[in-house]
């Protein structure tokens, strides 16, 4: 594809999103203006409840849609935001600031504290966790009876900011405009930022993050923190619009509500929140017009959102399902400037240098599952400059040796030693930061990913400091570099633009190569590199590893004989756990105790 | 406070753990068998009460009106789950939250337009009116029989799990779900029974704690977030789980409630006292809650698996 066409093909694709994104945005600015001058009260106050909660909406995508956290509490945050502002006021301070102030440190330190102990839990669990902790803010609001407690508080004077005073609807919209503006801006930098890019894709596959050495729950955690402080700012401007706290405000329904709105507009879009506040408010707006018992068409609508599609109003705009999740998720990197199959370069002027030299020493390694031991009283070494294959029957616990040299799987007995260093008991992310690189069996990647931010997530995980919220990775060289010299090295850079889960299964598996080589790994754990492979394929992964030998350790699950004994070293032989033989391929073929376990000759 | 106090809240804090049961039970297996986030369970508990209201006070007697609610809420729970929730079981937990939260507005609606929006009342069956008398302690009886109904259920439950071909399937189903549909079982009835059991059980509890508590729109929703920390406390999935879990926030929720504003008024002023009182006492469970998770995320009693 050459260049002028992939620039058309992006505006055959975009404009109608583009376009309903600049009139939503240009809307916001000039119809209230018109409501004002021509003294519609309602349509402000109702403009001004859509785009207060927007920005409620915003804080709560960022978590949901982007984080994949299914937060079921997020109007905790507005709730204290909103008391803030009236708690303050009810003591005769008006300082905007302060109310702010207040409502960032109140729903940091809330958000950091529920946050820490619901983030241990992942699915249903984190859900329920959520809600119940909303649900105890809520009873705790109910009883401080000094402050109004189940009846509610009156916003005693409105959040004086700069002269002005927030309760002026002209005043209050505006000013919640430029922090809805704000926020909006502010999304779109951060999910094409470092922070963002581990954030979404911890979402999307986190047992490969971690094992690229990104300890997801850090960041988890600090969008839910930023989050959380967002919607107090959200809640500081809702007390101005109503005028009135009350525990309510936190209560399950609302939080129900703010989901409703991030999904109706679009998970994980930027402009979704928005449009899904609009959307919900002027639907309830107009239920109600025609009966007061409006939630009964409204709940059943709910429903019917829910079952019928995930994509929300941005999705629809972005145009059918596979067009991209780069178009819904964030700006897509740019096409790199030269045309990457044009680039010629041999693989060997590549940038990499020769990593430090490694050795990995496994003794008396022992790991029971009941009954049966999978890995039993196991030895065994990697140096660097040498391929070490480990084969055997199905089940003879070859994945279950990797799954413990990678820290995944605990085992009972026994010492993992790296150059030195005792890392039997390392988390997995610590082990992948020492250099100590895992492939698995099968194949994990980032699908909704391109295959080059694939590789990017593997250079920044290695170069560490990657909670940076503002600068798009996509064009920083320091992480370009090294990510397209790894694609050229598997000979993946033709499909540099290409989202991963559109790629071929071979090509998968040398994409997975690729991550693991960008993160600068000294030890190789490879699980069936070949396994799907064709014959072609194969051969190519062959000749690959043969490359890679001089400069890794590397340990070579494989069922594929042939490639086996062709690169190979040294060859163990587990069976049930146990390894039976250990020496060159040349003995390993001619010992009679291999052969029979191979042939089954056990009878 | 003296001791009779203390002995007939701790009957409270039971009964209420008992209710909680009963909400639990079905819900955990939900939760546990079929991955599924109900949200709509506190509405079958407030449909229970409601209609057993209503049947109660159409037929006159307690016993007809506890009978006739069981196929009742049996068919509206495997009605709502053919309609709404069986096209919800393999999609992601957001998309089953979403839509049983819209459920929940829509029974409260339901709910508001059939009944109205003040609370209804459910008098205590004539029988059970009267009080017992057991170690100088006056109890109310049909407090008592809460007590008991609820720890009956508790029992059926468990010989139905444990000692039943139907409860075998439901454990096997809460472990391999897809070898047992390869063994040619009929996972969507399957499925099907549980919501419908399910919502039996808290259509039972709604009726139990229709005399005691009162009967109004909107009553499902604190039960149902207090029988989400029990299953959380319990360990999902978990009946047994469930079980001591419920008794246990039960007694600490209603303990809380009475004894600590007492014990705080011992150590501070008294108009501290009754501030932070109600709303420390209001965070026990909570605070419970986040500690069994600090110290077991997969709560006190987790399934075995593998």
């Amino acid at each position: 594809m050459t260049h002028a066409s992939s620039l058309h093909a992006a505006r055959r694709r975009w404009p109608l999103a583009r376009w309903v994104a600049g009139i939503v945005l240009a809307l916001c600015v000039v119809l209230p203006v018109y409501a004002l001058a021509t003294g519609h009260a309602f349509m402000l106050a109702l403009m001004t409840r859509i785009v207060v909660l927007a920005i409620a909406a915003v804080a709560l995508n960022l978590v949901l849609g982007f984080g994949g956290m299914v937060s079921f509490g997020h109007a905790l945050f507005l709730g204290l935001g909103v008391y803030s502002a009236a708690i303050p006021a009810f003591h005769g301070l008006d300082n905007g600031l302060l109310h702010l102030l207040i409502a960032l440190a109140a729903c940091g330190l809330t958000g950091l504290a529920t946050g820490a102990v619901a983030l241990r839990t992942q699915g249903i669990a984190f859900i329920m966790i959520t809600l119940a902790f909303a649900q105890m803010f809520y009873f705790v609001f109910v009883s401080l009876s000094p402050y109004g407690g189940d009846d509610g508080l009156r916003l005693a004077a409105g959040s004086r900011l700069a002269g002005l005073t927030l309760t002026q609807p002209g005043v209050l919209y505006a000013v919640a405009l430029v922090v809805l503006f704000a926020a909006l801006y502010g999304t779109r930098r951060l999910v094409a930022a470092r922070f963002g890019m581990v954030l979404r894709g911890a979402r999307i596959n986190e047992r490969r993050m971690l094992a690229l050495g990104f300890p997801t729950f850090r960041y988890r955690l600090a969008a839910y923190v930023i989050s959380a402080m967002l919607c107090g700012v959200a809640g500081v401007l809702y007390a101005n619009l109503t005028q009135f706290a009350a525990p309510s405000y936190m209560s399950w329904a609302m939080s129900g509500e703010l989901i409703v709105m991030v999904v109706l507009g679009g998970m994980g879009s930027i402009m979704g929140p928005l449009y899904g506040a609009a959307a919900m408010l002027l639907t309830e707006e107009a239920l109600k017009s025609i009966t007061d018992h409006w939630m009964i068409i409204f709940g059943p609508a709910i429903v019917a959102v829910a079952v019928a599609s995930r994509r929300g109003i941005a999705g629809l705009l972005a145009g059918p399902a596979g067009a991209g999740t780069a178009a819904t998720a964030a700006p897509s990197p740019a096409p790199p400037d030269a045309a990457p199959g044009n680039d010629a370069r041999p693989a060997d002027a590549r940038s990499t240098a020769q990593p430090a030299p490694a050795r990995l020493e496994v003794s008396g390694l022992v790991k029971r599952y009941g009954g049966l031991l999978a890995t039993d009283n196991l030895s065994l070494e990697l140096e660097t400059g040498s391929i070490h294959a480990v084969i055997g029957p199905n089940g003879a616990g070859k994945s279950t040796l990797i799954g413990q040299l990678s820290g995944e799987i605990e085992p009972d007995a026994g010492r993992i030693v790296l150059d030195g260093r005792d890392i039997t008991r390392l988390p997995v992310h610590t082990r992948s930061l020492l250099g100590l690189m895992r492939s698995y069996q099968i194949t994990s990647i980032l699908p909704e990913f391109t295959v080059l931010e694939n590789v990017l997530l593997a250079v920044q995980a290695r170069q560490g400091h990657s909670f940076r919220f503002w600068q798009p990775v996509a064009q920083q060289p320091q992480l370009r570099d090294p990510a397209l010299a790894a694609l050229r090295e598997v000979g993946l850079d033709a499909h540099a633009h290409t989202p991963a889960g559109v790629l071929a299964h071979g090509q998968q598996r040398q994409l997975e190569l690729a991550m693991v080589l960008a993160g600068e790994p000294r030890v190789l754990l490879l699980d069936e590199p070949m396994a799907g492979m064709s014959q072609a394929e194969s051969q190519q992964m062959t000749a690959l590893l043969s490359r890679l030998r001089k400069r890794y350790a590397l340990l070579l699950v494989e069922h594929d004989m042939e490639a086996v004994f062709s690169l190979a070293d040294r060859i163990s032989v587990l069976v049930y756990g146990r390894c039976i033989a250990s020496a060159s391929p040349a003995e390993i073929r001619r010992s009679p105790e291999v052969q029979s376990a191979y042939l089954g000759d056990e009878a | 406070m003296s001791f009779n106090l203390f002995v007939i809240q701790a009957l409270n804090g039971l009964q209420l753990g008992v209710l909680l049961f009963l909400m639990a039970a079905g819900l955990t297996l939900v939760f546990g068998i079929m991955n599924f986030v109900n949200l709509a369970h506190g509405s079958m508990y407030m449909m229970g009460a409601f209609i057993a209201a209503a049947l109660y006070n159409y037929t006159g007697s307690f016993w007809l009106a506890a009978v006739l609610l069981a196929p009742i809420m049996m068919a509206l729970g495997m009605v709502l789950d053919r309609i709404a929730l069986s096209r919800l079981y393999d999609r992601d937990h957001l998309d089953q939250v979403l839509a049983t939260f819209g459920l929940i507005l829509f029974f409260n609606e339901l709910a508001r337009m059939l009944w109205g929006p003040s609370p209804v009342y459910m008098e205590v069956p004539e029988a059970l009116g009267g009080a017992v008398q057991f170690f100088g302690i006056r109890y109310p009886a049909y407090r008592l029989l809460v007590l008991a109904a609820g720890l009956l259920v508790a029992l059926g439950c468990y010989l139905l799990v444990h000692h039943t071909r139907l409860g075998m399937l439901l454990r096997a189903g809460a472990t391999h779900r897809d070898m047992v549909g390869a063994l040619g079982v009929n996972i969507r009835l399957l499925n099907a029974l549980l919501f419908g059991l399910g919502a039996v059980l808290a259509g039972v509890a709604g009726l139990l704690a229709g005399p005691v508590m009162s009967v109004q729109v909107g009553m499902g929703e604190p039960i149902l977030i207090l029988t989400m920390v029990v299953i959380v406390i319990g360990g999902i999935g978990s009946i047994r789980g469930a079980f001591y879990a419920s008794l246990i926030v039960g007694v600490v929720d209603t303990l809380g409630r009475t004894l600590l504003p007492a014990l705080l008024r011992g150590l501070m002023e008294r108009s501290s006292a009754d501030i932070a009182g109600p709303a420390i006492a209001s965070m026990m469970i909570y605070i419970l809650m986040a500690v069994v998770l600090a110290l077991r995320p997969q709560g006190l009693f987790p399934v075995q698996r593998g």
